[in-house]
């Protein structure tokens, strides 16, 4: 499936979530990786979830990880975007890890141009999370005194 | 299960085809040959087809001959093994035949140990594996074997509801291969144990199918069991524990060893020292009060005079606002907690769901025939749901195996990891709720007070008052919060002592049972003991020899002596102990009502064993009524008259045994022609 942007796409949100999906991956996959060359399914999942529910809050946390949805449409919009060839699924000790692919970068590059989803974007360029957070992580609970 | 032939396949240069062939029959084949001219070669091929090398050795082709995975010699030339297998035709215990067919040296994978065995028979052909991880479940050849030779894999549980096997087939093979040397040291001298207690005795039960060892099998399940409720003991007995430290509080009867009958439980209750005397929470609960009533009336009396003004009227609104967001803050962790357990049920299914798949998808690597969807029968396409099996019968390529399973694998790490979080978050979530609760239920008390301005002078009299009233107030809710958690706590310690204590009793039943298996052993008992007579043991006779399942020696033969019981092996001669292992493994052949129904001695006439013994194991062999396949050495040529292949023979008619003889001039592995 080749998706093609239409000029209408710059004020409008798509039809399709998937489109959102798929600017969110490739999006973390391209500003989220820090030092790493790639992503593993637990921190991509993380920012994936927060992102798509704007929790800037869950994203900004520096050390501790709040609860997020490890289910929803990540599993499914991650397999059509690897079959689509926007992503690629690398084998590292016999785990997966995720790239972004040349078709994602392309994609990822007119969805720029276009200037469309720049909340989304924006969001995904402040996160700022490294990969050994997420070998052992704990879910906090956040206290409030008043 | 009779072995009906077993046929070597070895391709050397320019696809020379050598190898051999020997055909067996029921009842008694004797291999015959030179030393060193391949009986064990041919007997060690049995071995391998049937997944069983670890009896003669370790795990795959090294250990057999390197005759037939390295070079061989033939007619004095040396030819170098390119490629060769073997292929095993066996009449099952179910009655059909199938032939196991596995991979001695693959050039394309030279240092692999060729897990896979194909299977063909009964119109099919299909492939199992052996030596790795499930070999006894669905794809597993082992499972197979047992299956198609009505043997029963006893399975029992472990820790947290984990089934691991209490014997496995090789355990079991045990009973129907002695070796040529180490074979002849102990009674299954060459048992992988793979660490299940009592082996040995477990072996012999299963094939006189005492009652004992599915009675001992349940003892370690309680056992296990009963260790598991210690341990939630002990851990919930460390957490009150901590709690009653925290509050000065203690419970004499308590410990974390010893596990107490539920009636205590009930009875426990929770003691604080008060001017040296023993005080119960309900009357230090009663105590506290009393004196909050009495802090509440005096600080009532100085400040009943006083009116409100304005900012203590603004003071009360931010109170009330804090309490509201406190509420509100309690209801979304509460709310989050909610989401979390719902999170970790479904995640749980989730999670057992990707591990059933890569199961599957782990045991298929190892088989190379018949890899179709239809051997996955769990899995479900990840994007819409739909079970695999029905969508394509089509081969699974290597490719997307390793792909599925680094691609499952990192989803289950993910589900894992989560799910242990998510677990840990559960307290802290609870200590987030407790925190909004205290912090309401102060907050509350606070706005109480500000009905009086106590701000002013004449109130500054009474501020140690107001600051013990607030101590006591607190006490006394870390009391009564603590009394609803000791409720908690002692319902979980009573659920631990009311299992622990049917355990218990449940114990006692199964022990009663293991008395009920002594006919059974004693006719084994006199039968090993016939035997034995009649292959001429003489070694402290035979009249003080017994076999009982208990003592030092559960079903070994023993003989009692001055009093005291020792093992066969230690007091009988070295050609005695032999007999008694012929006359061990026949016995369990002849008796066993869970048995692979035949038997393979190589060498059996061990320290120049005398004639007319070696005579009386091939007749009672003969006469068994089951397959026995024996590997004799020749001490001269075997057209020589004397040869002694012929006097041992001499007592049985020709249609009792099927001889089976390795020429003189070459070794076992010949030319089968191109």
């Amino acid at each position: 499936m080749e998706i093609v942007l239409n000029d209408d796409l710059q004020d409008c949100h798509p039809d399709s979530f998937y489109v959102i999906h798929l600017i969110i991956l490739c999006a973390s996959l391209k500003y989220c990786l820090g030092a790493s060359k790639s992503m593993t399914f637990k921190k991509l999942s993380y920012i994936f979830d927060n992102v798509l529910k704007k929790d800037n809050k869950s994203l900004q946390s520096k050390k501790v990880l709040m609860p997020w949805d490890i289910e929803g449409y990540f599993r499914k919009s991650l397999i059509l975007a690897n079959s689509e060839g926007y992503i690629e699924l690398h084998s590292k000790n016999s785990m997966l890890t995720v790239v972004l692919s040349e078709d994602g970068e392309c994609f990822l590059n007119k969805i720029e141009e276009h200037g469309s989803f720049l909340k989304y974007l924006e969001l995904i360029k402040s996160v700022n999370r490294k990969e050994a957070e997420f070998s052992q992580f704990n879910i906090g609970c956040a206290i409030n005194e008043y | 299960m009779n072995i009906e032939s077993v046929d070597l396949e070895v391709k050397s240069l320019d696809a020379e085809k050598f190898g051999f062939y020997y055909k067996f029959k029921e009842g008694l084949n004797l291999l015959t040959g030179h030393n060193s001219s391949g009986k064990s070669t041919v007997l060690s091929c049995i071995y391998y087809c049937l997944g069983l090398e670890q009896l003669i050795g370790s795990k795959g082709p090294k250990t057999l001959s390197p005759a037939i995975r390295e070079s061989f010699k033939y007619q004095g030339n040396t030819y170098p093994v390119v490629s060769s297998s073997c292929a095993l035709e066996i009449k099952a215990n179910n009655g059909k035949k199938y032939t196991l067919t596995r991979v001695i040296k693959d050039p394309s994978n030279p240092h692999s140990i060729n897990n896979e065995i194909i299977i063909k028979g009964c119109g099919d052909e299909f492939g199992k594996y052996v030596h790795a991880i499930r070999d006894h479940d669905e794809h597993g050849f082992y499972r197979w074997l047992a299956d198609v030779n009505n043997l029963v894999i006893l399975e029992s549980e472990k820790e947290r509801g984990k089934v691991s096997k209490s014997l496995y087939m090789q355990n079991v093979f045990a009973l129907s291969f002695i070796e040529q040397t180490k074979g002849w040291s102990d009674f299954f001298s060459m048992l992988p144990s793979f660490g299940i207690k009592d082996v040995k005795q477990k072996i012999v039960e299963y094939c006189l199918q005492l009652n004992s060892l599915e009675s001992r099998l349940k003892l370690d399940e309680i056992e296990t069991k009963k260790e598991e409720l210690k341990k939630l003991w002990k851990s919930d007995v460390g957490q009150l524990s901590q709690k009653l430290d925290q509050l000065n509080f203690y419970i004499p009867s308590l410990n974390k060893k010893n596990v107490l009958e539920d009636k205590k439980v009930e009875k426990l209750s929770p003691l604080i020292l008060i001017d040296d005397k023993e005080c119960d929470v309900d009357k230090y609960l009663k105590h506290l009060n009393t004196q909050i009533n009495y802090l509440n009336r005096a600080i009532e009396l100085s400040t009943n005079t006083l009116t409100t003004n304005g900012k203590n009227l603004k003071q009360k609104e931010m109170l009330l606002t804090s309490i509201r967001m406190y509420e509100n803050d309690h209801e979304h962790v509460y709310d989050l907690l909610t989401q979390e357990k719902e999170k970790q049920t479904s995640y749980k299914r989730m999670l057992f769901g990707i591990e059933e798949d890569l199961k599957d998808f782990q045991d298929i690597k190892w088989i190379s025939s018949d890899r179709t969807w239809e051997k996955i029968s769990n899995s479900k396409c990840p994007v819409c749901e739909q079970g695999l099996a029905q969508v394509s019968k089509k081969s699974i390529s290597d490719e997307r195996v390793t792909k599925t399973s680094a691609f499952l694998k990192s989803q289950r790490d993910l589900y894992q990891s989560y799910l242990n979080a998510s677990i840990g978050s559960t307290k802290k979530h609870n200590a987030a709720l407790d925190f909004y609760s205290l912090k309401i239920k102060s907050k509350r008390k606070e706005l109480d007070y500000f009905s009086k301005d106590i701000s002013t002078p004449s109130v500054l009299a009474i501020r140690s008052e107001m600051q013990n009233l607030a101590e006591l107030n607190q006490r006394h809710d870390h009391v009564e919060d603590f009394v609803n958690s000791f409720k908690v706590i002692k319902n979980s310690l009573k659920e631990i002592s009311i299992q622990y204590y049917g355990l218990l009793e449940e114990e006692k039943g199964v022990k009663a049972l293991l008395k009920q298996d002594e006919s059974t052993v004693k006719s084994f008992e006199n039968l090993f003991i016939s035997l034995l007579n009649k292959f001429g043991y003489r070694s402290n006779g035979t009249k003080y020899i017994h076999i009982e399942n208990s003592g030092n020696y559960p079903l070994i033969p023993q003989i009692k002596m001055y009093g005291e019981n020792q093992n066969i092996r230690f007091i009988s001669s070295a050609s005695d102990f032999v007999r008694s292992i012929w006359a061990y493994y026949l016995s369990l052949l002849i008796l066993g009502k869970r048995h692979p129904g035949f038997l393979v001695l190589d060498e059996p006439g061990q320290h120049q064993m005398r004639l007319d013994s070696l005579i009386k194991l091939l007749t009672t062999s003969s006469d068994s009524g089951k397959q026995v396949l024996m590997a004799v050495s020749q001490d001269r040529k075997f057209d020589d008259k004397k040869v002694n292949i012929k006097e041992m023979l001499q007592e049985l008619d020709e249609s009792e045994y099927h001889l089976l003889h390795i020429e003189d001039s070459d070794g076992c592995v010949v030319k089968k022609g191109l």
